[in-house]
């Protein structure tokens, strides 16, 4: 099924890994496969310890894995437990680590240009000089060149990571939580800056991140890990829209939460009872049959908040104002639905109270449902 | 003593300020595994062979003691026999050695732990000032030989010499010496006073690493400033005072020159004089069976303090108080009692020092032992100087020169395949390297020279004979210094992220590339750094070169020594004072050297 797929940069089948913590063994890759497209930028999210980072060393070669193959560019690099492993020097990719790891002991040109000094194909000075430049050109460093690397700002030595990452024109950029050691603004700024870069040169990249806003701005596609295991792959929107367990409705952005049945079924609309009342569902991915234990997921920004009764809105659910927060330029609003807390960001200049009732509209396509009860949702199964 | 002691070594292993090491990483990366697979991982089978024969070089000199003590006579040829351990304790005279030896060392700690802990608490935590000067003036302190100091208080105080004496029983019209430095006190003072320069310097780079808020939340909860002292630096300082206080043990149980030159006329006996004694026997009669029991003894002493030491770092780490920020608490003004901070500071370095480098350089222009006065001043010449026998001293600087440049060259090389392999590889063994090479630190190195010296002298293959050669010298000195060596580069390879050698991999860059252009450059202050100390220590030691040296092998200080204890006292001094005038310039190097660097790590592998 895989096999039309080896042409492309990267094919990760069936990795494993575990390593020894202690007594116990944990799995930090649990049976991973995906493959990445050409000029794609293809995500790894989950928070820390998910296993998305050491599936970027395997594929980096600093990493041996236990089992699973990983094919860059069609060639197998990694294949099964002590059978062919290609050294991280000899696989044709390019990183940016967390910390950057440049050097300090070289100028901002050697750290670029160790690259090509260490490569099998020697070039002329001449050479070398040019393909450095234009490197620091791209990642906007030119006229850095004789500075001492550790002259440079975080954000610098981020985009030198990146030029000597892309120096040597790699089939595949490995990116591991680059943003996260710069300060928030900066982060954004960056964040832009690398997504930019990266389709401008069209190179295909693995980006590991913790950070939802990260994978979701950046991504072409995100895969969503959780102890070792892919849990949901698909596109950003995909991801926030239609989370498919409770775990990555949770993890990516914030989700309010309700338990319902089903009461009337099929495909496409779905009309569900819940506690605090009736809920139409516009449009729901699988099918659902009357009986279907669920949980509705509504993100916060769908929801409306009505002061008074709205009868001519449909899916509004009673509620109670169990605290309003002013943040500035909207109001965060913590409600009670039923035995669920929700939160919900509104118009700073809604005139809301504590203890005040107050009526919810939820928009029949903001809601997605998930199976399973209240506690379930949170395995990929 | 498992990986851990890369982070638990009574010294401290301050190298640099992070000035080598990438930003650390913040955020919350996925937890890797301990030994993390550099870039030049591949190199780790290789190098794991290669340190294997110093490791088992160090092992196995343990282990010939441990054999020898079941041997008649302690001889290789001697049959089994347990007669040692029962004459080792049934033999009083060796029972009061083993009794000497613990007061010397009660003795010795006491002095070093006061004298060393108050200046660190005076330089770290009040507003006394003369950081840097004091650093530098206990750096110095360190490399000045004991037997310098042994000699200069000799001259002060001996019951009958000294000067100090002297003039006390002529001012005070006593009949009898009213200090006696020539006693088990005397010489544990003295040895406290040299390794109290040891215990300040790990004493301040343990409060430098301390976290200051900690001390400044007891002041915020009220607490006086000698009240926080008491009740929050103090007890906060105490696992590397213990660490300080085995490792000062270690070299002061180890060391020959103070004992020898202080105890030997007077026929007071510690392990060290007792061992050398069995080395070089008054007569003929050799009988190395007891003194390898009463070795195999401090062996299983070291080890064991050493593992209880370990355990008692295991459970303090719960609380742990490393920033390693560097950030410094507000300091204790001293006020009024600042006289006192002076006389106390200026004291030590008057008596530890001053005094003692006065005394040895007066007698070294004196033709006989003469107490300093206007009389003698008209015996002063450069007699001592002119009739040294230049050709014995000259043959005492080539040996030492040597020393200096190959032990520390050797041991330097080792002791970076050895970090390499215990920080860096994924090897299963790796830290029984760490272990090993901590061994000449956690046992007596006087225990490994006696081996050395019994192994050379009866196991040489063939017609190649070891002993009394300048390798074995050379390499028994360099085995030693491996702790040393060892524990910077420990220090050194953990402060380099090991994303710094990854980058090199990935960047194409084979295992000897990553090393060549990467790892080496960036250790190269610790490189430098380590090189010089163990050049300098190579310099003033006389416990190795002593036991193991022969007539051709003598070092400077030997000859002193040997100077010393054939009653040319006015020659010896002369040795020793052209010895501290040579060594000057190659300190004043080390201090420029290192000027940039905190001035930790002193102290190791005396």
């Amino acid at each position: 099924m895989r096999e039309q797929g080896l042409g492309h940069p990267l094919v990760v089948e069936h990795l494993r890994k575990t390593f020894a913590d202690r007594a116990a063994r944990v799995k930090a890759i649990d049976d991973v496969s995906f493959e990445v497209r050409d000029g794609e930028l293809y995500t790894l999210l989950g928070p820390s310890g998910c296993g998305k980072t050491s599936t970027l060393r395997a594929v980096a070669g600093l990493e041996h894995p236990d089992g699973g193959r990983i094919s860059i560019a069609g060639a197998v690099v990694s294949d099964g437990d002590g059978g062919r492993f290609v050294a991280p020097n000899k696989r044709d990719t390019g990183m940016v680590f967390q910390s950057y790891g440049i050097w300090p002991h070289m100028t901002v040109f050697d750290n670029a240009a160790f690259p090509l000094q260490v490569g099998k194909v020697k070039l002329s000075k001449a050479q070398m000089r040019e393909r450095v430049e234009r490197a620091l050109a791209i990642v906007r460093l030119a006229g850095y060149e004789d500075r001492m690397a550790t002259q440079l700002s975080g954000g610098q030595q981020q985009r030198l990571a990146l030029a000597r990452a892309l120096i040597r024109q790699p089939k595949l950029l490995l990116l591991d939580e680059p943003l996260s050691n710069l300060d928030a603004k900066l982060r954004e700024a960056m964040r832009a800056e690398v997504a930019t870069l990266q389709q401008e040169i069209g190179v295909t990249t693995l980006y590991v991140t913790h950070d939802q806003d990260e994978a979701l701005s950046m991504s072409s596609r995100i895969a969503v890990m959780s102890e070792g295991r892919i849990i949901q792959e698909g596109t950003p929107r995909e991801i926030y829209e239609r989370p498919a367990t409770r775990f990555v409705a949770d993890f990516v952005g914030t989700t309010n939460f309700l338990d319902a049945s089903v009461s009337r079924g099929g495909n496409g609309a779905v009309t569900l009872t819940t506690e605090v009342g009736e809920l139409t569902v516009g449009e729901s991915t699988g099918s659902w049959k009357v009986g279907d234990v669920v949980v509705a997921a509504v993100r916060p920004e769908s929801l409306r908040v009505h002061l008074a009764p709205a009868p001519e809105a449909a899916n509004v659910l009673d509620a109670q104002v169990d605290r309003v927060m002013f943040v500035g330029d909207s109001l965060d609003c913590h409600l009670r639905v039923g035995s669920r807390s929700w939160v919900t960001r509104q118009d700073p200049r809604l005139p809301m109270e504590q203890g005040q009732r107050v009526w919810v509209e939820v928009p029949g396509d903001g809601l997605s449902l998930i199976r399973g009860g209240s506690e379930a949702g949170a395995d990929a199964a | 003593m498992t990986t851990d002691t890369q982070h638990s070594q009574p010294v401290p292993a301050t190298t640099g300020d992070g000035e080598i090491s990438a930003p650390p990483p913040v955020g919350a990366p996925d937890p890797l595994p301990s030994g993390r697979l550099a870039g030049w991982g591949a190199g780790a089978g290789p190098l794991a062979a290669v340190i294997t024969i110093p490791a088992v070089l160090i092992v196995g000199l343990l282990v010939v003691v441990v054999y020898l003590s079941f041997k008649t006579g302690g001889l290789p040829g001697g049959t089994f026999t347990t007669s040692n351990y029962g004459d080792f304790f049934g033999d009083s005279q060796v029972w009061e050695v083993a009794r000497n030896t613990l007061v010397y060392v009660a003795v010795t700690l006491a002095t070093a732990l006061l004298f060393g802990t108050t200046l660190a608490v005076l330089v770290e935590r009040t507003d006394f000032g003369w950081e840097k000067t004091i650093n530098a003036t206990m750096v110095l302190r360190i490399l000045i030989p004991g037997f310098f100091t042994a000699m200069g208080w000799i001259f002060l105080f001996h019951p009958r010499i000294g000067a100090i004496n002297t003039w006390l029983m002529d001012l005070f019209g006593l009949s009898k010496a009213p200090i006696d430095i020539v006693s088990l006190g005397g010489m544990g003072f003295v040895e406290g006073l040299g390794l109290s320069a040891v215990v300040f310097i790990m004493a301040s780079s343990s409060l430098r690493a301390m976290d200051g808020s900690l001390e400044e939340a007891s002041r915020a909860s009220g607490a006086s400033a000698l009240m926080t002292l008491r009740r929050v630096t103090l007890p906060l300082m105490v696992p590397s005072l213990i660490g300080a206080s085995l490792f000062t043990a270690t070299i002061a149980v180890s060391s020959l020159d103070i004992p020898l030159i202080m105890g030997l006329g007077d026929r007071v006996f510690v392990f060290s004089t007792y061992l050398y004694v069995a080395t070089h026997p008054a007569s003929g009669v050799t009988d190395y069976g007891v003194p390898a029991a009463f070795s195999t003894f401090m062996v299983v002493i070291a080890l064991g303090f050493s593992w209880l030491y370990t355990r008692v770092l295991r459970s303090t780490r719960k609380y742990q108080v490393v920033t390693g920020k560097g950030y410094r608490p507000v300091t204790m003004r001293l006020g009024r009692w600042r006289w006192a901070a002076w006389l106390f500071v200026g004291g030590y370095f008057l008596w530890s020092t001053i005094l003692p480098v006065l005394m040895v350089a007066w007698m070294s222009l004196q033709p006989f032992v003469r107490v300093p006065s206007a009389d003698a001043l008209k015996t002063v010449s450069l007699d001592n100087f002119r009739n040294l026998d230049w050709d014995y001293v000259l043959r005492g600087v080539a040996t030492t020169v040597k020393l200096m440049l190959l032990a520390p060259t050797i041991a330097v090389a080792f002791s970076l395949a050895f970090s390499l392999v215990v920080v860096r590889s994924r090897l299963r063994v790796r830290f029984l390297y760490d272990i090993v090479a901590f061994l000449p630190q956690a046992v007596p190195q006087l225990i490994f020279a006696f081996s050395a010296f019994i192994a050379a002298l009866y196991w040489s293959p063939g017609s190649f004979d070891l002993y009394g050669t300048l390798a074995l010298l050379v390499i028994v000195m360099a085995m030693m210094q491996l702790a040393f060596g060892t524990r910077m580069f420990n220090a050194g390879l953990l402060q380099i992220h090991a994303e710094l050698e990854e980058a090199a991999a990935m960047s194409g860059a084979s295992a000897w590339a990553t090393f060549r252009r990467v790892t080496l450059p960036l250790l190269r202050p610790v490189v430098t750094y380590s090189w010089l100390w163990l050049a300098l220590l190579s310099f003033r030691d006389l416990t190795v070169p002593t036991i193991l040296g022969s007539q051709d092998t003598l070092t400077l200080s030997a000859v002193s020594w040997t100077l010393y204890n054939s009653g040319q006292v006015g020659g010896s001094s002369a040795v020793t004072i052209l010895m501290v005038a040579a060594m000057l310039p190659a300190v004043l190097l080390f201090l420029f050297v290192t000027r940039k660097r905190s001035v930790g790590a002193g102290g190791g592998a005396l």
